[in-house]
């Protein structure tokens, strides 16, 4: 806990719950966000260099996956081996651009514990805002997928489709995406950070949640068991809505999505409580 | 306990202890801070899990009983960091040494008690906390400090000074993976001292390095002190803790054993160990470093010029027989015609030259003021003081000889002797402690003795 007097900054670190004084816990909270600008650019950009530092093919490996998944179910649906249904959009263009929208989601459900994982060795040793780990984690998906939007674009230009002024806000809607992916993954971070079991069955959890969200498949409005999970999955409206902005489609799930916008803001405020309350109980499990 | 720590805070309520208008000297406080860890791994989990819900519903720890498992890291642990003190945290493997340094650097919190720090804080538990070895120094250096806390511009501020301290230029734009270890250290240290912090957690990050990067550490973080920041400093070797901290916290089982002026716990700390020869205790000095609280750092006030030892004929000497005399010389430059002075030479034996697991041991502790001898005011120029040995009673060996002086109990120059060997004065005499004798045989009449 801190807290400013004059030019001397007070640190206190004591037993008692952070909690038993919200008001200054949310202002710290506050504080310590936006304090921490600087510190998650610089982790973003160290990260994203060591990355590419590394690879030959460097940035092309953001593109391969959604390609590879287009083009792997764009080849199954010509010979037959799958049948997802009439789709609006060409269906290789539909299932390329809806897997590149999984994965920012996907990316940013893992992001929190796997970035809190892999600065485990600054965590243990030196005490600085969490939040900034999380936002450079951030920052870096939306550098990514930045570099992807380069790929949505052409592929755009390739099958044609049409756009409009509502291609300008997509990437708004894209945003809303990864603060619902973060929200949650900021909520099973301190169980997951204490426990391997969460790590281990998040590619389960992921490729679940995949076949109630109409990625490979376009949303229909049948009553069925299936069609109504998938409706209230709330990634659905937000998936659609950002396909409907880009393709200057008319917006067929509005309300919907702005009540997953809704549902990302509650769960990222409790999550930074959570977070913030959490980790120094788990730090001492980490080094203990 | 609280009378042995450095300050009592039992007069003080730990909820209005934060809105107290403080000291202004003081730069951390540790209250009542108490810590309990679990053994085992499962368990600790799953109390984790548990401590997480409490602090969530607001809830205070739990009663202060212990579940399975459970042990006290630390217990009741209180004292107070003043500006421009450094103190040594001492004490046996496991006596909660690096727990205490885990919770005054905030990153756990304490099962009961707080801490309380004024300035900034930059912990040194680790060196180079945040490197990436892929990427090179130069980008090193700027997210290690921006995890210490500077912006970008303090950065820049101060990046060449980084340089110059790391000595690593000519690999600056090279992968740290390329570095040697002791170049990731000077790293590291260079990066941590830059960030001219109020407070400094060092623990044990000085053993790296070679020696002549650690003796500029070391009198880069003394600048520090004089400087105004304040340490807390964890290091295997009493002889460096001497030279740099002028108060000592022994912890024992998490408990604070002894806190006060650095000699006087330190010595008792290696009296714990056995290291050192039993002196006979001289109450009223001891009494009297205890009550002086007022310590502060006083350099300037006279300066080392020379250590040398001498043999009987007064010739510098690297060798000396047992039994031989020597004695040992300080010329010194006063500064301060008003000051009293005492001396304490500290005699450590150096591991064999093909011993790689042999620390120094220290050997001898002599301290003048207990001898009787605090000398001063002397006049302002120069003055030699002499430690006189009648007879040499180390064993043969390699040693070394550090010299620290004081005014008033608080440490004003301190220097390292020469190096030298102590052989016996015979051949084909042995044993672990050196015999002075005579040898005689002793007849039973003049007549006999005549035979013989």
């Amino acid at each position: 806990m801190s807290l400013e007097s004059g030019h001397r900054e007070i640190w206190i670190n004591s037993s008692e719950s952070a909690l038993m004084r919200p008001k200054h816990l949310f202002r710290q909270i506050f504080r310590e966000i936006i304090g921490s600008r600087e510190l998650s650019f610089m982790l973003a950009t160290r990260d994203l260099k060591a990355q590419y530092r590394q690879s030959i093919l460097g940035i092309f490996w953001m593109f391969i996956p959604p390609i590879a998944t287009a083009v792997l179910l764009a080849v199954g649906k010509s010979n037959a081996l799958i049948n997802p249904g009439k789709t609006e959009l060409p269906y290789p263009f539909y299932v390329f651009f809806s897997m590149v929208l999984w994965e920012v989601f996907i990316s940013s459900l893992n992001g929190p514990m796997t970035a809190m994982t892999s600065n485990r060795g600054i965590l243990t040793k030196v005490r600085f805002p969490h939040a900034a780990i999380v936002i450079a984690d951030m920052t870096k998906l939306w550098f990514t997928t930045g570099i992807r939007l380069i790929l949505i674009a052409t592929a755009f230009v390739v099958f044609k489709i049409p756009i409009g002024w509502t291609t300008l806000l997509a990437p708004l809607a894209l945003f809303m995406l990864m603060l619902l992916g973060t929200g949650f993954g900021l909520l099973l971070a301190p169980i997951g950070l204490l426990y391997r079991d969460i790590a281990n069955s998040m590619q389960y959890i992921a490729l679940g949640w995949l076949a109630i969200t109409p990625v490979t498949y376009p949303p229909n409005n049948s009553g069925g068991i299936f069609a109504t999970t998938v409706r209230l999955n709330p990634v659905t409206p937000v998936i659609v809505t950002i396909r409907e902005l880009a393709t200057a489609h008319h917006l067929t799930m509005l309300p919907q999505f702005c009540a997953a916008v809704g549902l990302a803001i509650i769960m990222l405020s409790i999550a930074v409580v959570l977070l913030r309350a959490s980790m120094p109980l788990i730090i001492e499990r980490w080094s203990a | 306990m609280l009378e042995n720590s450095l300050e009592s805070h039992a007069t003080i309520p730990p909820a209005l202890a934060e809105e107290m208008p403080v000291n202004s000297d003081t730069v951390l406080t540790i209250q009542g801070v108490s810590k309990r860890f679990c053994r085992d791994l499962k368990r600790s989990l799953w109390y984790g899990l548990q401590d997480i819900g409490r602090e969530l519903v607001g809830l205070p720890s739990r009663g202060g009983d212990l579940k399975q498992n459970e042990f006290w890291a630390l217990q009741n642990v209180s004292f107070e960091l003043k500006k421009g003190s450094v103190i040594g945290l001492v004490g046996t493997n496991g006596c909660g040494k690096t727990t205490l340094m885990r919770v005054i650097s905030g990153l756990i919190k304490p099962t009961y008690g707080k801490v309380v720090a004024y300035g900034r804080l930059a912990p040194l538990l680790a060196l180079g906390a945040g490197f990436n070895t892929i990427l090179t120094g130069r980008e090193n250096i700027y997210t290690n400090m921006s995890v210490l806390g500077l912006t970008k511009d303090e950065i820049d501020a101060v990046f060449d000074e980084v340089v110059e301290f790391s000595e690593i230029d000519y690999a600056l734009d090279a992968p740290v993976q390329s570095y040697s270890s002791g170049m990731v250290a000077r790293l590291g240290f260079a990066c941590a001292i830059c960030t001219q912090p109020d407070i400094m957690l060092i623990d044990e990050v000085l053993a790296v390095g070679d020696l002549k990067f650690r003796e500029k550490c070391i009198s880069a973080l003394e600048k520090l002190r004089d400087g105004g920041t304040s340490m807390i400093m964890v290091h295997h070797s009493p002889d460096l803790l001497l030279t740099i901290c002028d108060r000592a916290v022994y912890l024992v089982k998490g408990e604070v054993e002894d806190a006060g002026e650095a000699t006087r716990v330190i010595d008792r700390y290696e009296r714990d160990l056995n290291l050192t020869i039993r002196q006979p205790k001289n109450r009223a000095s001891e009494n009297a470093s205890a009550l002086d609280d007022e310590s502060t750092q006083t350099r300037g006030l006279l300066d080392i010029e020379a250590i040398r030892l001498v043999n009987e004929a007064g010739e510098e000497t690297e060798v000396v027989s047992c039994g031989e005399a020597c004695a040992v010389e300080i010329p010194c430059v006063v500064h301060d015609p008003t000051q009293q002075f005492n001396a304490r030479v500290t005699v450590y034996r150096l591991p064999r030259a093909e011993s790689v697991t042999q620390q120094e041991v220290l050997v001898l502790s002599l301290n003048s003021g207990k001898d009787g001898l605090i000398f001063g005011p002397l006049s302002v120029g120069r003055a030699t003081l002499r430690l006189e040995l009648p007879l040499v009673a180390l064993v043969p060996a390699r040693y070394k000889v550090t010299v620290h002086i004081y005014a008033n109990k608080s440490l004003v120059a301190s220097g390292y002797g020469p190096k030298f060997d102590v052989i016996y004065d015979r051949e084909g005499v042995g044993g672990p402690f050196y015999q002075p004798r005579q040898w005689q045989v002793q007849l039973e009449g003049a007549a006999a003795s005549r035979d013989l």
